[in-house]
């Protein structure tokens, strides 16, 4: 849930070029994202070179990387 | 996961860094649903079905109550002894006596008595435990076990029950000839449970101050009965008792001196 007062807080980032599906973020640690035949499952790390641009004043040093994916069909309940 | 055919549970592993989901249990997907809601108890479930107007609820219905063996070692003639105020409760063997959870049976702490050696074939060994009703004491009665049910009482070890589930040896004392055919069943003393216990033998009540090892008799039985008693129960004030053994039972108001032979 972002929190609107804290927009400052949000950053872009692209992850796929695939259409994907539900969403869910666990315990703010991973990043669920359910494709049609698959599960992705992503965690924060941190961009060491993003980190040098962020010391000059810019951007975010973390980033979401895909650690795990399940081939599975069917819903995500969380 | 909730498929056609399947819902899938899949638990993350927090102690592992990988975050890497694990398969803990498969079910049919008797419900036809798309969505499913399970409680943190695991006992009521919400389903939604494609279409559904409404939401379907399930409640658990059978627990299936696995049974789990912490201890197979044989533990007869042992005792036990619950602290709910602690969340643990303690089993005696020969010379220890173990402490466990009282949710999970883990061993957590054990306790090891320093028993006299024995002079004859008996060996001394724990023959009962009993607790202050502050839950602050253990008392550990030991001695022989003979023949007939009837007990030799050599030793007494008072320990203290910290709240960390530790403990502390308070008193050692070694038991003169006077005290060898009290009963098994003690407490105690409700008033100074910090220096003293309470035993019966047949022929009447001793308070034992286990600090300094002295005995004061506090009652003389009007009818003495003719065996070492087996069981002792006391009134939540230790004004009155009942005492069995093998052949008598007895009612005494320590207060008032009263006595009233039971079984006569």
């Amino acid at each position: 849930m972002v929190n609107l007062e804290n927009m400052h807080r949000t950053h872009y980032q692209q992850i796929s070029d695939w259409d994907l599906g539900s969403t869910y973020v666990y315990k703010n640690k991973v990043l669920l994202i359910k494709s049609s035949n698959q599960l992705f499952f992503y965690e924060l790390e941190l961009d060491q070179e993003q980190l040098i641009t962020q010391k000059a004043g810019n951007s975010n040093p973390f980033k979401w990387v895909k650690y795990y994916e399940m081939d599975v069909v069917g819903f995500v309940v969380a | 996961m909730v498929t056609d055919t399947h819902v899938y549970f899949y638990k993350f592993d927090e102690d592992s860094k990988s975050l890497i989901p694990k398969l803990v249990t498969t079910m049919n997907n008797f419900m036809g649903c798309i969505s499913l809601l399970v409680d943190s108890n695991d006992k009521i479930c919400v389903s939604y079905k494609s279409g559904q107007n409404n939401f379907t609820t399930y409640k658990r219905k059978y627990d299936h109550g696995f049974r789990e063996i912490i201890d197979s070692t044989s533990r007869e003639g042992t005792c036990g002894l619950s602290f709910p105020s602690k969340g643990m409760f303690m089993i005696s063997d020969d010379d220890y006596v173990q402490i466990h959870g009282e949710k999970n049976y883990k061993l957590i702490n054990r306790i090891n008595v320093p028993l006299q050696q024995s002079d004859t074939d008996d060996e001394i060994e724990i023959i009962s435990i009993a607790k202050s009703q502050d839950d602050k004491h253990l008392g550990i009665l030991s001695g022989k076990n003979l023949i007939k049910g009837i007990e030799s009482i050599y030793s007494l070890h008072i320990y203290i029950i910290h709240e960390d589930k530790s403990h502390t040896l308070k008193a050692s004392c070694h038991l003169p000839e006077s005290f060898r055919s009290v009963s098994k069943s003690f407490v105690f003393d409700k008033v100074n449970p910090d220096n003293s216990v309470i035993f019966v033998d047949n022929i009447g009540i001793k308070r034992y101050n286990y600090m300094v090892q002295s005995m004061n008799e506090m009652y003389k039985f009007k009818n003495p009965i003719q065996s070492q008693p087996d069981y002792i129960v006391f009134s939540e004030f230790q004004h009155e008792l009942i005492l069995a053994s093998s052949d008598d039972v007895l009612w005494v108001n320590i207060v008032k001196k009263n006595e009233v032979d039971i079984d006569n």
